[in-house]
């Protein structure tokens, strides 16, 4: 009888070692994420959105490893964690609109909303590496707590590491996809490490469980051969990665619209895409030159690449026919070939690096001459005053343009008339505009009763009165739905003001249109200057009769090239032109007034709502243990029938111990168990155990009522009813007295934060079902007889 | 059965654990392996066992010249009647007392073997049924002494329990040179049952009891053994059956007319422990294989 003594009983410390294992679980969930979302390194252009990112993953690995220390039903630790991330959301991108800096509104949301939409627009409009634009870092932020979720939830809750390599690898995927085969090595060694990290944690846990069994403390050369094969994979991975020839990338084709592709940061191929990736130009750090060239103009003239002149709605787009190199010119009455005078500058052109099939251009443009460095014709649109080619880019190509000066003088402006008919394509506008865009476009343009001074009015809202803002870290687009809100937060940058402007001009009946291009960018030399990517640049051009295409510039001061035309003067505040009487009537209050009517009555209410919901679910979380305890408590003492009324006793009696940190094992017999709990126990209360004890065995073990014909005649006599009484009766007592025996805060603990609940959600989730055991143990067994039929020889 | 007990413990000294496994043994139909170092007791516990019992008993006294048919017994041609007439073996007894029982050649051992299983000896095909009960108690030096054919696992399976008495504590030694001192103790002895009263026990035993969470934790404690990196090779099935038989025994000894999880846990190591074999790595930890299943008792929750 070599029986230990029941004290040797790990009562405590092996669930100790389990809890320990699942915290282990929940970490190696949050160190595989983090080594996952190296990937993303290369995909962004600097570090900003690493914090957050790292915040929500801490923010789930706290709230995973704190749900399962409450028991909380595996399904809702999940739905926890993803609250926990959209609280980093919250904190990190609308906190000042948060209650508590953390907990969504309805304002919070709904600023929050198209920070998505934006930053899905972005994701699908920029090549890798991104700018870190806040929609596209939130896109990151929320990434990483979705993967560090599903990698918890799969590890520490389904215990499935093949579900938990998923979005491992979709994180390391996606990225190298989005890379366009242009990954660096590491990003898959940090992949492949948080895999492997993965599967060694399972490992580990399932030699654990049978390490637990056998008393092994130490477990050693178990996960080696994880360990090799994915060591081995990996290096073969990498000699091969390396050493095998990879297809160079594809010269992205240049046509000028579609989603920007093939853009690298330094030195990469510059591609301008109307519209969508000009703030990834202008918000990149490089200073890629896109073209030199030398003039005798002393104040040389933009250069326009495409010409935008459709609008539906979303995207401003260039003439259908365009695109595909053909031409077929929509019935334009009356172009003008240029405004002004006839004095002209040369142009010697020298593009470096330009991927569109359009050669940037001055204007007013006479003459393009001796084409050369690209193959192919060009030809030249003279509607818009565009080159285009089919498909090749402008890169290399040299060229002289002679540019006529303008010479436009206001009053030439003003004496224009309005254009004759609506049939103008570049007065069409979609249907759903805001109404708020078109009340602006004609207070702004209250006091101007020509065409030329509600333009002016309208430049000088955007860039001078009415209080707008450069700044490239707002969401892209010009699309109708933006140009409300551009209106309202009054930040935005040149797309957004050209396109504001363009449409409030169709709105009031000057034709429109946008040109993408860049500014003349800065002198090198004398006669000399240099464009680079930044000088990217969007700007309106107005139709005025008589005159032609008139550039106009409602971008405020923010990018240093930007010039205002001659003709179209700012304001200076001087009297006579309509600016002053728009910045009076539209500050930001009038727009708030505008913009948010009636509805703050329901946002508060719903805002209130959305309060007390938080709080009531804060406290159903502190609670759940206890009220899931009283549940249990009366369920087991109320049973239907005997049998289960004494294992619910038993049950009971346990838990309260559990709870008050007294000792009671799953391992121990009922009578160990029992002994040791009564140790020091007054007489009443031991017997009551020991009667509850003998009823356990009885009900367990003894043969069923039918059979016995000895032993519980005497109790067979009661009555059911009568002995579940008596037994609860007994449980009370024992229960009084375990009570009696601790200091009241633990009693108070026990009640409120029942440890039974923690330990019970744990053991039935890892404990063995002698099922379990039986195939375990016969895989197990049939690994023994074929090294055990070496034995004889080994020895 | 007490009252055997209490006569065996006038014998034997300060061993209340010993004999009531082997009074198991006997109940529960098994065989009872004694490892210990000589002098100990080992012959004085089964000698005392059948005499209190009114068996007959032998002892074999195995050596390693001793044949298979000292054991079973011969086929001798009677020249008289000028047949061949069977000579029983010393097996032919309640209980056997198979001394040293690693010190035979492993034919002869595999006779013993042979015989405690089927309870019965087929000499030139003749099939010779052994006296009920019957019983065999083998004693073993330890493997790591000179001089001893170590039992295989297979053989070792066998048998359904196996003790060890270990030294006696100082007093008990103390009263042992006095009881001997005068005379030899086991001439005092009287039976206090015999074979009959015997089989009749034996029969109650197997009605006792099992509830079927008894046998799902039997079988999840044997299956532990197979599981555990620490043993090569882990108890048999048999085992399994061995235990609740076991199981059955001690519930009868103790008055209950069902087993406990505590009767398990009583015989998981004598039951369990010399029909497994430790793995390199428990060799490397110092671990026995009784500290390994009396471990894994502690690590399967009770059923």
């Amino acid at each position: 009888m070599t029986q230990p003594p029941p004290d040797d009983m790990p009562s405590n410390g092996w669930l100790l070692v389990r809890e320990r294992a699942r915290l282990a679980d929940t970490g190696v969930a949050a160190a595989a994420t983090l080594l996952a979302l190296l990937s993303l390194v290369p995909l962004y252009a600097d570090l900003q959105w690493v914090a957050p990112a790292v915040a929500a993953v801490a923010v789930v690995a706290l709230l995973g490893a704190g749900a399962r220390a409450i028991a909380l039903p595996v399904p809702f630790v999940p739905i926890i964690e993803a609250m926990g991330v959209i609280a980093v959301l919250t904190a990190v991108y609308t906190s000042d609109l948060a209650w508590a800096k953390v907990v969504p509104t309805t304002e919070s949301w709904d600023a929050l909303r198209p920070l998505i939409t934006e930053g899905l627009l972005d994701a699908q409009a920029f090549s890798a590496p991104v700018p870190t634009l806040p929609g596209l870092v939130l896109l990151a932020v929320a990434g990483a707590g979705l993967a560090a979720l599903c990698l918890d939830t799969f590890l520490a809750s389904v215990r499935s590491p093949l579900l938990a390599g998923l979005p491992i690898l979709v994180l390391f995927a996606g990225a190298a996809v989005l890379q366009f085969g242009q990954a660096p090595w590491w990003p898959f060694l940090a992949a492949s490490t948080a895999w492997l990290l993965v599967l060694a944690a399972d490992q580990r846990e399932r030699v654990r469980a049978w390490a637990g069994l056998a008393g092994v403390t130490r477990i050693r050369g178990l996960s080696t051969g994880a360990r090799r094969l994915g060591s081995a994979a990996i290096v073969v991975a990498l000699v091969l990665g390396i050493t095998l020839p990879t297809r160079p990338p594809a010269a992205p084709a240049g046509s000028g619209d579609g989603a920007g592709g093939g853009s690298a940061a330094e030195g990469g191929p510059v591609l301008l895409d109307p519209l969508v990736s000009m703030r990834r130009n202008l918000t990149l750090a490089s200073d890629t030159e896109v073209l030199t060239y030398r003039t005798d103009a002393v104040e040389p003239s933009y250069f326009r690449v495409s010409v935008l002149e459709a609008f539906d709605g979303q995207t401003w787009r260039q003439r259908p026919g365009l695109e595909s190199g053909r031409d077929p010119g929509w019935e334009l009455p009356g172009v003008a070939q240029a405004p002004g005078g006839t004095a002209t500058s040369a142009y010697d052109i020298s593009v470096s690096n330009l991927q569109n099939a359009f050669l940037p251009l001055p204007y007013p443009m006479a003459a393009l001459e001796n084409v050369a460095g690209v193959e192919g014709g060009w030809r030249l649109d003279s509607g818009t005053g565009v080159a285009f080619s089919g498909d090749r880019a402008a890169t290399g190509a040299r060229y002289r343009v002679t540019a006529l000066r303008p010479d436009v003088a206001a009053g030439d402006l003003r004496g224009a008339t309005l254009a004759q008919g609506s049939l103008w394509p570049q007065l069409t506008l979609p249907g759903g505009m805001p109404a708020v865009v078109e009340r602006t476009a004609l207070e702004v343009t209250a006091g101007a009763d020509n065409p030329y001074d509600r333009a002016l009015a309208l430049q000088d809202f955007f860039a001078r009165s009415g209080g707008f803002e450069y700044s490239t870290t707002v969401r892209s687009g010009a699309g109708s739905d933006y140009l409300a809100e551009f209106l309202q937060d009054r930040v935005g940058y040149c797309e957004q003001f050209a396109g504001a402007m363009a449409v409030m001009a169709r709105q009031l009946g000057i034709p429109s249109r946008i040109v993408v291009g860049f500014t003349q960018g800065a002198p090198v030399d004398d006669g000399v200057w240099s464009v680079t990517v930044r000088d990217a640049h969007a700007w309106p051009e107005l139709w005025f009769e008589g005159i032609g295409w008139v550039r106009f510039e409602p971008t405020p001061a923010g990018s240093a090239t930007v010039r205002t035309p001659a003709y179209a003067p700012l304001s200076s505040g001087g009297p006579g032109l309509s600016g002053d009487e728009s910045r009076g009537v539209f500050d930001s209050e009038g727009f708030d007034a505008i913009a948010a009517p009636e509805t703050t009555d329901v946002r508060g209410l719903v805002n209130r709502a959305t309060l007390v919901v938080a709080i009531l679910a804060g406290l159903l979380l502190l609670g759940w243990p206890m009220a899931r305890r009283i549940v249990r408590r009366r369920r087991r003492l109320h049973a239907r029938d005997y049998p289960a009324v004494v294992e619910g006793a038993w049950d009971e009696i346990g838990a309260t111990a559990v709870d008050l940190g007294q000792p009671w094992s799953p391992y121990g017999t009922p009578r160990q168990v029992a002994e040791r709990l009564s140790r020091g126990m007054p007489e009443p209360a031991a017997a009551a155990l020991r009667r509850v004890r003998v009823q356990v065995e009885q009900v367990r073990y003894a043969a069923p009522v039918a059979d016995s014909t000895t032993v519980r005649t005497a109790i067979m006599e009661r009555s059911g009813a009568e002995r579940a009484a008596a037994v609860r009766a007994d449980v009370k007592t024992v229960v009084r007295e375990l009570r009696r025996r601790v200091r009241w805060q633990a009693r108070v603990a026990g009640y409120c934060w029942p440890s039974s609940e923690r330990r019970r959600q744990r053991s039935s989730m890892r404990s063995m079902k002698p099922e379990d055991l039986r195939e375990r143990g016969a895989s197990a067994g049939a690994g023994v007889a074929s090294s055990g039929a070496r034995v004889p020889n080994a020895e | 059965m007490g009252e055997v007990a209490a006569s065996m413990a006038r014998v034997i000294s300060g061993k209340p654990e010993a004999i009531r496994l082997s009074l198991v043994a006997l109940l529960a139909e098994g065989h009872l392996l004694i490892e210990d170092v000589p002098g100990v007791g080992k012959t004085m516990l089964a000698k005392s066992l059948a005499r209190s019992l009114d068996c007959s008993m032998n002892r074999i006294q195995f050596t390693p010249d001793l044949l298979p048919g000292d054991v079973t017994g011969v086929s001798v041609f009677d020249q008289r009647s000028s047949t061949f007439e069977f000579r029983a073996g010393a097996i032919f007894a309640h209980i056997v007392l198979g001394d040293e029982i690693n010190r035979a050649s492993p034919k002869t051992q595999s006779a013993l073997l042979e015989a405690m299983e089927e309870q019965q000896v087929s000499v030139d095909g003749q099939t010779h049924r052994l006296p009920q009960p019957f019983m065999v108690i083998a004693t073993q030096n330890p493997v790591e002494m000179e001089g001893t054919y170590p039992l295989p696992e297979a053989q070792r399976d066998r048998f359904m329990l196996q003790i060890s008495l270990g030294y006696p504590d100082a007093s008990a030694e103390i009263a042992m040179i006095s009881t001997h001192e005068l005379s030899d103790p086991l001439e005092s002895l009287t039976p206090v049952t015999d074979a009959a009263t015997l089989r009749t026990l034996r029969l109650a035993t197997r009605s006792v009891y099992t509830s079927d969470s008894i046998k799902k934790y039997v079988v999840s404690l044997v299956s532990a053994t197979r599981g555990t990196p620490l043993l090569r090779l882990g108890a048999s099935p048999r085992a399994s059956v061995h235990l609740v038989h076991a199981a059955k025994a001690m519930a009868l000894l103790s008055g209950r007319d069902h087993v406990l999880p505590d009767d398990v846990q009583a015989l998981a190591v004598p039951v369990l422990s010399h029909r497994v074999l430790l793995s390199t790595e428990a060799h490397l930890d110092r671990r026995n294989a009784p500290g390994i299943i009396a471990d894994l008792v502690t690590r399967v929750p009770v059923a």
